[in-house]
């Protein structure tokens, strides 16, 4: 599992399950605080999506931790104040950048329930979708094309 | 989550940053004054608790670093201070411990533009406690009411000399920090001269 969907499971994971699998790593490891969890602000960036341009379109509230096992660092970001759910999280990447995660399947198994719920969700309010036909010639050219395919 | 986990580092990221910057400002603004900030430095664990002490004060994700080769120090840096790792001419900070580099580090560090005098470096020296005793110097400068003698090991005396030796237009400069083994800091700003 690659950096980018371990993040993406451990961020829309609860709180609870996230407290289980660090619970399960520190019982045969010994992780030792580097960074505590503390709050801090970051901007985020976003995407327009008619000109496709990026811009930052604020700040926004997030909690960080870096956390060490056997002198190999694991760390999080993530949105919100729930300083120990991304302590837990900087367990589980430390764990896995040492290669002694043992949960692999329990999380996949979190991904495909999460991927399932986005589904759901996306599928009820599909109906209410309204269908914006722009009338903006500025749109570039590589957008419109986007539109057609 | 109920276990109790061990911390690497005890050190205030805002009240000890604060403390070690009041010592720090304290040696800036007295030069040949020294300040002890093994106190904090206890605090971190690392390769360099008392480089890193300092980093963790001054530095943050806007300042550039050079660490004169020291990896493990240069990555203890980035991953708690957020600073940028850049090379000796465009490093905002440079730590140095190896006595033998800080030849190449005065004459390389940037010394700032006569319209920006600020954007120059900082470099801040190690030396061993049993370094030999060097002669004693005499400064002056602002910060020193008329004149002053400074007695240090003889590689910062060097260090002050080659510095001057540069012959930076006024207001340019590079700002020295030293550091003892047992955490005794003393600073020569970049305007404080020797006397001959």
């Amino acid at each position: 599992m690659d950096k980018r969907r371990l993040t993406k499971v451990l961020a829309r994971a609860d709180r609870n399950e996230i407290a289980a699998l660090s619970a399960n790593v520190q019982k045969s490891h010994r992780p030792i605080i580097v960074k505590e969890p503390a709050k801090t602000l970051t901007m985020i960036k976003l995407r327009d999506p008619v000109k496709q341009g990026m811009f930052y379109i604020g700040e926004v509230i997030v909690c960080e931790a870096v956390v060490e096992i056997d002198s190999v660092q694991g760390a999080a970001v993530l949105m919100g104040d729930d300083l120990e759910k991304v302590l837990g999280m900087a367990i589980i990447d430390a764990a896995v950048n040492l290669e002694v995660f043992e949960d692999l399947e329990k999380l996949e198994g979190l991904e495909k329930e999460q991927d399932n719920r986005v589904k759901q969700e996306y599928a009820m309010t599909l109906n209410t979708m309204v269908n914006f036909e722009s009338m903006d010639q500025e749109a570039p050219d590589d957008l419109a094309a986007n539109k057609k395919a | 989550m109920t276990l109790q986990l061990t911390k690497k580092h005890s050190f205030d990221m805002v009240f000890d940053s604060q403390k070690v910057f009041r010592l720090i400002l304290e040696v800036m603004s007295n030069p040949t004054r020294i300040a002890n900030i093994m106190e904090y430095a206890d605090r971190l664990s690392g390769s360099n608790p008392l480089f890193l002490a300092i980093a963790m004060t001054l530095l943050d994700n806007e300042a550039s670093v050079d660490t004169c080769g020291d990896h493990v120090l240069s990555g203890e840096i980035v991953s708690l201070a957020l600073a940028r790792i850049e090379t000796v001419d465009t490093a905002d900070f440079i730590f140095i411990s190896d006595e033998s580099g800080i030849k190449d580090v005065i004459e390389n560090a940037k010394c700032g533009t006569l319209a920006d005098p600020q954007k120059s470096a900082t470099v801040v020296m190690q030396y061993q406690n049993d370094n030999r005793p060097g002669s004693a110097i005499t400064l002056a400068g602002p910060g020193i009411d008329g004149q002053a003698v400074l007695l240090a090991p003889q590689v910062a005396i060097d260090a002050i000399k080659l510095r001057d030796a540069q012959n930076y237009e006024y207001p340019q400069g590079i700002d020295l920090l030293f550091i003892s083994g047992n955490g005794d800091l003393f600073a020569i700003p970049r305007m404080v001269k020797v006397v001959e």
